[in-house]
Order: structure tokens, then sequence, then C-alpha cells
């Protein structure tokens, strides 16, 4: 494929791509290319392995591009479905090697989790109190914070990911920030 | 459960990691091409299936259709003048559905009556109102100049009314700031810090002695569309 048949193909709206993929793999590329990098880091900060991460996302778009026949435009972002996929696969992944589960914090997230749960304490309180926070979470509760505060997505992506209805991802989402934010006053 | 991160990967390591040959070459893999013969003995056997199934379908219905012949010869030999069956509508029927009153907007617009009512009997002649020094509408221009819309949460295309009541105190300032109605926590900030800013008021006086007063003020969120 040359360089021009690519940029021809990044051109087409989203869903013409993927409908084209369905019988020609190689239209896919703009696809893989446009949402590798989220995907990738998304599954970094839950393996914390540069190539481990790596070969799970290669696998999150090999599963996609197999079952992209299945694939329901319903003006929900493909990159929803890239999520669900790698959400299973590194659940699976944590299952199989019965490995720990880690969260990246980064200062960004620190600052916007902060500016959720309350703005009477600084900064630094936070972040030396948070990952003790996110550890007594259940499983579920720390996907919707992960996919919300880390991954930066919208509730109705969230919802799409974890086949929940938007509204019930919010009230969710705002009750485990009031979970937070009673444990974070009390210590 | 480890919290500890590493350093986050560069956009240059990332994009070396990425190999879509290596994708469609597992892709390819994990579905085998059939060969041309192949793929044309199974259309052959597809396409003979669906022609087999079709003429017996058709084969099948056939008597039926003369049944079905026969019933409507048997039917318009009936006589003409019988009356017409009840399940076709008159135009009665169509007139008296679409006359039908909705009692739904009328109860509505009683309840609202009734509210202005209540207000205006509340408002007494020794009781003056707090109001902002500079009048309502340079306070209004100053909520359009400074309420700013969370850019953090323009993804989520969040939009309505935040509703914020504070008591303005008999300095004319505003304590008790709470939020009513909420959109969020970082609308709440933006409101909060819109009332403890705004310009001094007039407080509330009752025969002429300040007292304290509460004030409601609802707050319209609206994302600008770039057209």
């Amino acid at each position: 494929m040359n360089e021009q048949d690519t940029i021809q193909k990044k051109d087409l709206p989203e869903e013409d791509i993927l409908r084209k993929s369905q019988s020609d793999s190689q239209a896919f590329r703009p696809i893989y290319e446009k949402y590798f990098k989220r995907i990738y880091l998304f599954t970094y900060r839950k393996v914390g392995e540069k190539e481990l991460a790596a070969d799970i996302t290669q696998q999150v778009f090999l599963k996609a591009l197999l079952a992209l026949g299945k694939f329901q435009f319903r003006g929900v972002p493909f990159s929803a479905w890239l999520f669900r996929i790698a959400l299973n696969e590194c659940n699976e992944f944590f299952r199989k090697t019965k490995r720990a589960m880690r969260i990246d914090l980064d200062d960004a997230i620190i600052e916007l989790l902060h500016e959720e749960l309350t703005y009477d304490t600084t900064l630094d309180d936070l972040a030396v109190k948070l990952p003790e926070l996110l550890t007594k979470l259940k499983e579920e509760e720390l996907q919707l914070i992960e996919l919300r505060f880390f991954e930066d997505l919208s509730f109705k992506e969230i919802s799409e990911i974890l086949n929940l209805t938007e509204t019930n991802t919010k009230v969710k989402t705002y009750r485990i920030l009031e979970k937070l934010k009673k444990q974070f006053l009390k210590q | 459960m480890n919290t500890k991160g590493k350093s986050i990967p560069t956009d240059g390591e990332i994009k070396e990691l990425m190999n879509f040959e290596e994708l469609i070459a597992a892709y390819k893999k994990a579905t085998p091409k059939t060969s041309h013969g192949l793929a044309l003995l199974r259309w052959v056997i597809g396409a003979s299936t669906v022609l087999v199934f079709s003429l017996s379908l058709y084969f099948s219905l056939k008597p039926n259709e003369s049944k079905v012949q026969q019933k409507e010869q048997m039917i318009r030999k009936e006589p003409i003048e019988s009356p017409p069956p009840e399940t076709i509508t008159s135009p009665n029927n169509l007139a008296k559905q679409s006359i039908t009153p909705k009692p739904a907007v009328t109860a509505k617009k009683e309840k609202k009556v009734i509210n202005s009512e209540v207000e205006m009997v509340a408002l007494t002649p020794e009781y003056l109102a707090a109001e902002p020094i500079d009048g309502y509408p340079s306070l209004y221009s100053y909520f359009d100049r400074e309420l700013k819309y969370p850019m953090q949460l323009t993804k989520d295309s969040i939009q309505g009314v935040e509703s914020v009541a504070f008591v303005i105190d008999k300095n004319g300032k505003p304590v008790k700031i709470e939020i009513q109605q909420s959109l969020g926590a970082a609308f709440d900030k933006e409101v909060i810090r819109l009332i403890e800013s705004m310009p001094p008021w007039k407080p509330a006086t009752l025969n002429g002695e300040p007292i304290l007063s509460k004030i409601s003020i609802p707050f319209t969120f609206r994302i600008k569309s770039n057209q």
C-alpha cells in the first residue's frame, strides 16, 4: 500500500473505514494508528511492562479485527469497543498469571481527582493518601475511576465498555467519589 | 495491588512498538483463505440449496393460493346490500379521536397560576428585599462575563441548570453559600467562585433595620457550538 492510499483512507469517516476493513484487512491501518497509543497506555498502566503491554495491545487489535463483523454502529466511538476488549484481555492476563494488578498514578491524575474530591485540602495530602484509598476500592469501582480519570473517557464511552447505562455509570462514579471523599477526610 | 508507577513510555517508544504488518499476518493466519475451487464448490452447493428450497416452497404454497381464490369468490357472491362490518373505521370514530382533550396540560397551567398568587401575597410593605448595589442588570452582566464552562468536562457535553442559594448578611456580603441543584463538582466550584467574588449587595431591611435574607440564583451552563 502506498502513502497516498493511507492518507485517503485516513480522510474517510471512521464508520466507512471499519466497513471497508470487514472485507479488506489492510484498510484497518488508520484505525490501528489512531488508537494504538491509547490502548497501549491503558494496558501499560495495568501490567507495567513495555513489551508485555505491546503484546496485549496487538492481541486487542487482532481480536477487534477478527470480530469486526459483530461491531454495531450505534454512534458510540470504536475506541469504546477497543477498551472493552483491552479490559477483558488485561483481566484474563491477571487471572491466568495470578499477578498483582497495578495502578499508575501521575500528577495529572492526582490533580484531576483532587478537583473532584475536595478543594479544602492540599494536593500533596491527596497524593500521599490516594494510593491507599484506591487499593481499598472493589475491582468494578476501580475500573470506573480508571476509565473516567486515568483514560479521560466520557460517561457514554464508559457505559459502553462496562455494559451499563449512561445514567447508571454517572451515578456509580459519583458514589465512588463520595466514598473516596469520606475515607479521605476520615484519615 | 501496586500503585507505584514507572516512567510512561514516550511517543517515540510507542511508535516503535506499533507493527501493523505483524497484525495483518496474525489476522491472515487466524482466517485461512479458501482456495478458488473450494469457494466455487461452496457457491454451487449454496445456490442449488436455495433453488431446491424455493421450488418446494412454491409447490407447497400453490394449493393454498387456489383455496384463497375460492374463498374470495364466495365472499363476492354475498349480497352487496349487507351492512359494512364494524371493524371498518367510520368517519364518526375518527372525529371523536381528533377532539380528545389533553388534561395534563390544563392541570400544569392551573398550578402555575396558584404559585404566582402565593408569591404576591408573601410580600409586605415594610420589607425591602436585598439587591445588588449596582442593580440586577449589572450583576447579571458580571455573571455573563465571568461564568466559565469547566473545560475538562466538555467531553461529556454536560449542559443544564445549576442552582445556588446564599444568605446576604447585614453587611451585604454573601455567606452560607450552598448548591441546591448540582451539575458536578467542577460546576459547583465555578458557581461558588462567582458568588464569593460578586459585587456588594444592599442587605434586606425590615422597618429600616438590616436583616439576613436568603437568595437563590440559577446558572445555565451551555456549550457553544463552533459554527
